[in-house]
């Protein structure tokens, strides 16, 4: 017995000695995030892998900065670039910041710049979606970059709101694990650590060159669980989550101390359906039913959109008949949702030559999208009111691109667009650009879409430096996309932010992206 | 002895590798990694270009023969997602799995045990028959269900304990522990709970029946028969002998709370090594799969080694042969 | 060998049922299996709604809570779910799928466990070894991890998940039946039919077999309760069944989304009557390893 005492003091000694217990942030200069899930990765560079931009808005600049008003619209002010010209159709000349220091103390040069594309290109990761449209980058002198895109290219001031730029020489100095480690960034926020499934520290930058943040740390918590998640914040652990469960958004917005922004997202929820194969592998009985627009019609109006979004959402989404977003280009403000109407459904679908309706498979994830499993039996619910017995195949969310992808498998499937950047232009290219036409078009029609208006209108929306045209022509796509019943958009939700009252935040449509230095606690 | 340590030393290898086999085979059923891990607008040739970073185009049998000479020289690979080794990520990660485990168990034996010598000892009271049919009940429920209403009690209802996460935690060794902070030993309680019932009412079973096994033999007889106090004979004669299975069983479920912990960390967010399991097959972070349940059957292989030698010493009577 | 009148009078006669008489708890046991096993069984036929079909759901229906709250339907007893899913339809057809789960996998073990564990006893040598090499791999393997394996390599669906956990299940089995083999190989009985010239199928399955059941039967109930609180957990955690052909697990993982926004009897409900179910399968398993086990009375 002695023995054993002996032997736990030792124990309990020698854990002391090992100890260092962490310094407490004073909470209230302290922002705590509760996220849907941990980063992947804090190479900037890398794709858009949700929750690693957390990082990298936060502790890299981009070259422009999207800053968002209250109405959720969004202005793109100077940052590291102060001005960019268009020299010619696909030459920009950009003007940069002068006088700004990464975290390390290196100064910011027109090198950085062309290293980071460089570095874009490069990556194994998904990072080079960033900058596909940009040729070339090259330094005129330290704060002078050209950059060349391979054709007119409208929108590559857009673009370059996603594109941050790390420190060559520091590259240089660590390499490529070294970064993977420590990011270091000219922005507002130094990175201090990650523990992986627990929380990112960032620390302020004080030798920030813009305005000075008002929160001195930021903690992003990945808080997976829905309820975990709502109970944190309402117990006051964390100040702001991102995806308010539907069924939490009155419990959240009722709180003593918590209140919820709510934003419509930019994540169109739509069914793609094969309207061109005369065979198509979701259908046992031959000839594609899909190919008669009457179906199609009448697909588009069995669905009550309404009672979708009352039931499954609270309310919190909008119908709508088209995938751009309010705001992005290529959005028709005169284009509605398909109304509901089953009897109407069930009158064309006997027209059509199915008075007792048919049977086909859809191609649908679980937990890919937010609501996925409720909201796709709802649809099949409705559609089984008029006979179409749309068979749910249910994919396991880490197989279903994989699945859809080759397009051989699927005749329908659920699937979501986002515009939150602001332009639709990239996924009209690649999904209902005719397949093996054009290099780097058409790689996600699924369904095989083919039209030779809408390939030569997207030809020449990506062949224009003039805005106004680009828009001209991805509009018209939408319009001819919804008389067509290419797709059948069913709505666009909306992204509920819970926070405590007093926190200055505004949500952003580009959602899961918490800019700290435009909050502030009260 | 030494003859059968090296024996056992061997089958462990072997099983080890079978395992390895098997799963790598799974894992390559997976879905395409390169798919889940860039943007769903990436260009195939982008998809093609992250497909050779990973080491995935060439054939699953050259694969698996790098698999095998990387795994010899004790490289598991480097995570997808984190661009980091598998292991380490693991290991990361294994102090909080260990933390929550290692307090189950504790207040699962702390309680069993007493409770399943009393019950055992006196098969037939009131008390006895209740707290059985309790512990059939602690068996026959959902863990997933119970931690979900201990934190609908606990957290949201009275607010005493948090819903998630570590809390405060100290750094020993490079191992982050949240057992030597108030905080942390609040956010401990509901996880290690949730994981000790059924670990309590197994144990429970298993020192009873190891009691009333016991309390039939001879030599206890001779001992009441001799005069020694009922307590004596219980806690002195016949506990040490109720334990010898309870040990046994101790080890193996030990390995398997590791593995169980998987659904409470997933409930709690408690960043354990279940969680990155879950987490990775999502994303079909293959290194990270492989070397988890590489890792969980060498722990399992291990234990049951160990615990095959303790009874030996437990029980001189049990030979190893 | 016995035929099977001598066998059921021996059971009416055996101090087994008299126990059994006398033991209110393996009678509980036994009636909640049987209420189950009646509910698995005709139930669906009389509830109001198929919930699997998604044309007889109005979404407007959902989320009603149990009749005495405020707001409820007098149509769903216990409320209904996020597709306006009536939940005693919803749990009976749970159980159904429950249960039928249990079964099948619980039978496949004990099929395939059996049949190598007498091969693997009776035989010895190297087919021995193989059998339990195969055993041992196994072992050191959780069964819950095996099953997940399976099922993330192969996706969801009812006929995959029960494979799956028949995966990882057969093992208990093989082990008893070959240790008991083992000792019953050399028993007169068995010599005397290899000397009559019985061929080794007959023996196996005619003479051997009959006398290693016992504990094949207990492990079997045991088993049960153990399966289906496997598939709960799976389901649960999003890669057993799929959300169309809701099992009691995936019920509560269901009713887990929206418990904390006061919709708690989505999730409580199913969780309460897996736990009952669990529970009879366990009071009856006990009982009968307690009488099967004669060192243990």
């Amino acid at each position: 017995m002695k023995r054993i005492v002996i032997l736990m003091l030792a124990v309990a000694m020698l854990i002391f000695c090992g100890a260092s217990v962490m310094a407490a942030p004073t909470r209230a200069e302290t922002l705590v995030i509760g996220t849907t899930g941990d980063a992947t990765t804090i190479d900037p560079h890398a794709s858009n892998a949700m929750w690693s931009n957390n990082i990298t808005i936060n502790v890299f600049d981009p070259l422009v900065r999207k800053v968002f008003d209250k109405a959720g619209k969004f202005t793109l002010v100077p940052s590291l670039a102060t001005k960019w010209e268009q020299k010619s159709d696909t030459i920009w000349i950009l003007t940069l910041r002068e006088g700004v220091k990464f975290h390390n103390g290196d100064p910011f040069t027109a090198d950085d710049v062309v290293f980071s594309i460089k570095r874009y290109k490069d990556s194994t990761t998904g990072g080079a979606g960033f900058v596909q449209p940009i040729a070339s980058a090259l330094a005129l002198d330290t704060y002078k970059v050209q950059i060349r895109t391979h054709a007119p290219y409208a929108i590559l001031v857009l673009d370059m709101a996603d594109i941050y730029i790390s420190s060559k020489k520091h590259f240089e100095k660590v390499g490529e694990e070294g970064i993977l480690k420590r990011p270091v960034g000219t922005g507002p926020y130094k990175f201090v650590e990650w523990i992986k499934e627990d929380h990112i520290t960032l620390d302020v930058n004080e030798k920030y060159w813009g305005a000075k943040p008002k929160i001195k740390r930021a903690i992003m918590r990945p808080l997976k669980n829905d309820a975990t998640r709502v109970a944190a914040l309402l117990s006051g652990e964390v100040d702001l989550i991102y995806n308010v469960p539907v069924r939490d958004i009155d419990r959240v917005a009722r709180g003593a101390n918590t209140e919820v922004k709510a934003i419509p997202g930019p994540d169109v929820m739509h069914i793609n359906i094969d309207v061109t194969r005369q065979r198509t592998p979701g259908y046992k009985n031959g000839k594609n039913p899909f190919l008669d627009p009457r179906v199609r019609e009448a697909f588009a109006i069995a669905i009550d959109r309404d009672s979708i979004i009352r039931n499954v959402y609270g309310g919190h989404a909008y119908p709508t008949g088209q995938l751009p977003i309010p705001g992005a280009y290529g959005y028709v403000e005169s284009i509605k949702p398909y109304p509901y109407n089953p009897e109407k459904a069930r009158q064309l679908l006997k027209e059509a030559g199915y008075p007792n309706g048919f049977e086909f498979v859809w191609d649908v994830p679980q937990q890919r999208y937010f609501n996925d499993g409720p909201c796709s039996q709802a649809i099949a619910g409705f559609l089984a009111k008029v006979g179409i017995k749309a068979k749910l195949n249910m994919i396991p969310s880490n197989q279903y691109l994989s699945y859809i992808n080759p397009g051989d498998k699927t005749t329908a499937f659920y699937g979501a667009s986002g515009t939150g950047k602001g332009d639709i232009g990239y996924w009209y290219n690649r999904m209902f650009y005719t397949r093996d036409k054009k290099e780097g078009a058409g790689g996600s029609n699924r369904t095989h879409y083919s039209n030779p208006t809408v390939d030569k209108l997207l030809d020449e929306a990506d062949s224009t430096a003039d805005v106004k045209v680009r828009k001209a022509k991805l509009e018209e796509v939408t319009k001819i996309l919804y008389q067509d019943y290419a797709i059948i958009p069913i709505y666009q939700y909306e992204e509920p932010y819970g926070l405590v009252k007093g926190l200055d935040f505004t949500p952003r449509v580009d959602a899961f992206i918490f800019d700290v230095h435009t909050m502030q606690k009260k | 002895m030494l003859f059968y340590v090296i024996k056992r030393f061997i089958q462990m290898i072997i099983v080890i590798a079978i395992v390895a086999t098997i799963v790598f085979i799974f894992v390559n059923m997976l879905g395409d990694p390169a798919v889940l891990l860039l943007p769903p607008e990436a260009s195939p040739e982008e998809l093609a270009k992250a497909r050779a970073a990973m080491g995935l185009d060439s054939s699953p049998w050259e694969q698996y023969k790098l698999f095998v000479v990387n795994v010899i020289h004790g490289d598991l690979g480097n995570s997808f997602v984190f661009r980091e080794p598998a292991m380490k990520l693991i290991f990361e990660r294994m102090p909080a799995t260990l933390e929550i485990v290692v307090l189950a168990m504790f207040i699962a034996a702390l309680i069993a045990i007493p409770l399943g010598v009393y019950v055992g000892a006196h098969p037939n009271t009131f008390a006895s028959r209740s707290i059985l049919s309790l512990s059939l009940l602690c068996i026959s429920m959902p863990t997933f269900w119970f931690g979900i209403v201990l934190i609908l009690v606990f957290s949201v209802q009275l607010g005493w304990l948090p819903s998630s996460g570590r809390g405060d935690v100290v750094i020993v060794w490079g191992m982050r522990l949240s057992f030597l902070t108030w905080d942390g030993i609040k956010h401990l309680i509901l996880p290690a709970i949730t994981l000790a019932v059924q670990q309590l009412a197994t144990q429970l079973r298993l020192t009873r029946a190891g009691m009333m096994e016991v309390l039939r033999q001879d030599y206890i007889k001779f001992a009441k028969a001799k005069g020694v106090s009922p307590h004596d004979v219980l806690y002195g004669h016949a506990l040490k002998n109720a334990l010898i299975p309870v040990i046994t069983v101790y080890g193996l479920e030990f390995g398997g709370l590791v593995v169980f912990a998987t659904i409470t960390e997933t409930i709690f967010a408690w960043p354990g090594m279940g969680k990155l399991l879950i987490d990775s097959i999502n994303i079909s972070d293959r290194p990270v799969i492989i070397a988890y349940l590489m890792l969980a059957s060498m722990l399992f292989v291990v234990i049951n080694f160990i615990v095959d030698i303790l009874y030996t010493v437990v029980d001189p009577r049990i030979d190893l042969r | 060998m016995m035929d099977n009148k001598s066998l059921i009078s021996k059971i009416i006669k055996s101090e087994g049922l008299y126990n059994f008489k006398r033991n209110p708890f393996a009678i509980a046991g036994a009636l909640i299996i049987l209420v189950f096993l009646f509910t698995a069984i005709f139930g669906p036929h009389m509830v109001s709604q198929n919930p699997y079909d998604l044309a007889q759901l109005d979404l407007n229906d959902s989320y009603k809570p149990p009749i005495w709250q405020e707001g409820s339907d007098p149509r769903f007893i216990l409320g209904t779910d996020d597709q306006g899913r009536d939940m005693v339809s919803a749990i009976v057809y749970g159980v159904r799928m429950s249960v039928t789960i249990g079964f099948c996998v619980t039978i496949i073990c004990m099929i395939a466990g059996t049949t190598l564990g007498l091969i693997s006893g009776y035989k010895g040598g190297r087919l021995d070894s193989f059998i339990m090499g195969l055993v041992n791999v196994q072992l050191s393997f959780p069964s819950l991890l095996i099953a997940m394996l399976v099922l993330i390599a192969f996706g969801r669906g009812v006929w995959k998940i029960i494979l799956a956990l028949a995966f990882s299940g057969w093992v208990t089995y093989a082990r008893t039946v070959r240790g008991t083999t083992m000792s019953e190989k050399s028993k007169e009985y068995v010599e005397a039919a290899k000397v009559i010239g019985f061929p080794e199928r007959v023996i196996l399955f005619k003479h051997i077999l009959p006398n290693v059941m016992t504990p094949v039967i207990v492990i079997a109930t045991l088993q049960i309760g153990t399966v289906i609180l496997s598939e709960a957990t799976l389901s649960f955690l999003g890669i057993g069944i799929p959300i169309t052909e809701p099992s009691l697990g995936l019920l509560v993982a269901q009713g887990y989304i929206v418990l904390f926004s006061g919709l708690w009897w989505v999730s409580v409900f199913p969780g309460l009557v897996l736990m009952l179910l669990v529970v009879g399968m366990n009071l009856l398993g006990d009982f009968l390893r307690d009488e099967f086990n004669p060192r243990l009375k």
